[in-house]
């Protein structure tokens, strides 16, 4: 159990830059050095990660951590997953609420904040380039892309019911057209 | 008592809806917290969001530990922390225990990619929200499509990038915007 705890406590803290930088970590420690699950696996488990909500890194800690020691396993990696996240994000936010006055930091910050869009317009772009060449109907593609981008700007809906509703109207259209 | 339950329903509901990357959820709870319940400045938000891009971790479980410390102190970390975890971890828990009987229709495949569409359009609405904040500066404008280069283009990363704008930032006295 404290090798669970320490292992991904290790991949939480190594895995800079997020989401899928955690794979490889996973790959070479869990698959490779400790053989806690095969190599089928975690191809099995990285399917499972995009298919569920949430942080791959959280979903692998659970799926590793049921695997090894059931219930109180799965408890125990995911803790020991974001508990690096929680030390060092915690003392960054305090440092920021008390220091955001100084000049230094808003000079940093003034670089850093358009960095900030640039790296989620390249989010937004390698999801968009995969989502467009994997759909069959490019032009039903655009329509519900623009439909769901106007409901995002002109109205005031809840972002997630546009997100179910897309996904629901793709669904019946795949049933009823396709 | 009624701030941690609102904060803890919205990070739960964010963090069970989001399927995709971390920049997905991020982009969800700037809608949330920023534009919908007005609790945190765009500005602020963007500095959140650096905090939790340039530590190690998840970023979804970073960015609700910097918004939970922002809006309810630790109170808020504990909270937002939970509400971010919770969701996938239990989900995985089911998913776990119902493998061996369960089968998911083949036509389940299409509310996903769906799912799929409608988050690129809120991605995209984001970005174009987000820049609107740079104000027509020409400097915020050149270090956007420079992250965008270096990461997207020639695979330079992340941290090393906001690395580089850190020493920048430290070293440029001149004010530039």
């Amino acid at each position: 159990m404290l090798t669970l705890f320490w292992t991904f406590f290790k991949i939480g803290i190594m895995s800079f830059g997020g989401g899928y930088a955690c794979l490889p970590l996973i790959q070479s420690n869990i698959v490779q050095d400790l053989h806690w699950i095969s190599a089928s696996e975690f191809s099995n488990l990285v399917t499972i990660s995009q298919m569920t909500p949430g942080p791959i890194a959280i979903n692998a800690a659970t799926f590793v951590g049921l695997k090894v020691g059931g219930f109180s396993g799965g408890v125990i990696a995911t803790i020991g997953c974001i508990f690096p996240s929680c030390l060092i994000v915690t003392i960054l936010a305090v440092l920021y609420h008390k220091y955001s006055t100084l000049h230094w930091l808003d000079r940093i910050l003034n670089w850093l904040r358009p960095a900030v869009v640039g790296l989620i317009a390249v989010a937004g772009i390698t999801m968009i380039l995969p989502s467009i060449q994997g759909y069959e109907h490019p032009l039903w593609w655009i329509l519900l892309f623009s439909g769901s981008l106007f409901c995002f700007m002109k109205t005031k809906i809840g972002p997630i019911w546009i997100l179910i509703a897309t996904g629901v109207i793709n669904w019946l259209a795949s049933i009823l057209f396709f | 008592m009624k701030k941690y339950l609102e904060l803890f329903k919205t990070m739960f509901v964010l963090s069970a809806f989001t399927f995709g990357g971390g920049y997905v959820i991020v982009s969800l709870m700037q809608k949330e917290f920023v534009e919908k319940k007005k609790w945190i400045s765009e500005e602020e938000m963007l500095d959140l969001i650096a905090i939790a891009q340039s530590a190690p971790g998840p970023i979804a479980v970073n960015a609700s530990i910097a918004i939970g410390y922002k809006i309810a102190k630790v109170g808020g970390i504990i909270c937002c922390v939970l509400a971010t975890i919770l969701p996938p971890f239990l989900i995985m828990v089911v998913i776990w225990y119902a493998s061996q009987w369960i089968h998911l229709p083949a036509s389940f495949d299409q509310l996903m990619k769906g799912m799929e569409i409608g988050v690129c359009a809120l991605i995209v609405n984001v970005v174009y929200d987000m820049q609107k904040k740079f104000d027509k500066k020409v400097f915020a404008y050149i270090i956007c499509v420079a992250t965008i280069v270096l990461t997207g283009i020639f695979n330079v990363s992340i941290p090393i990038v906001l690395l580089l704008w850190i020493l920048c930032g430290l070293l440029v006295r001149k004010k530039l915007c």
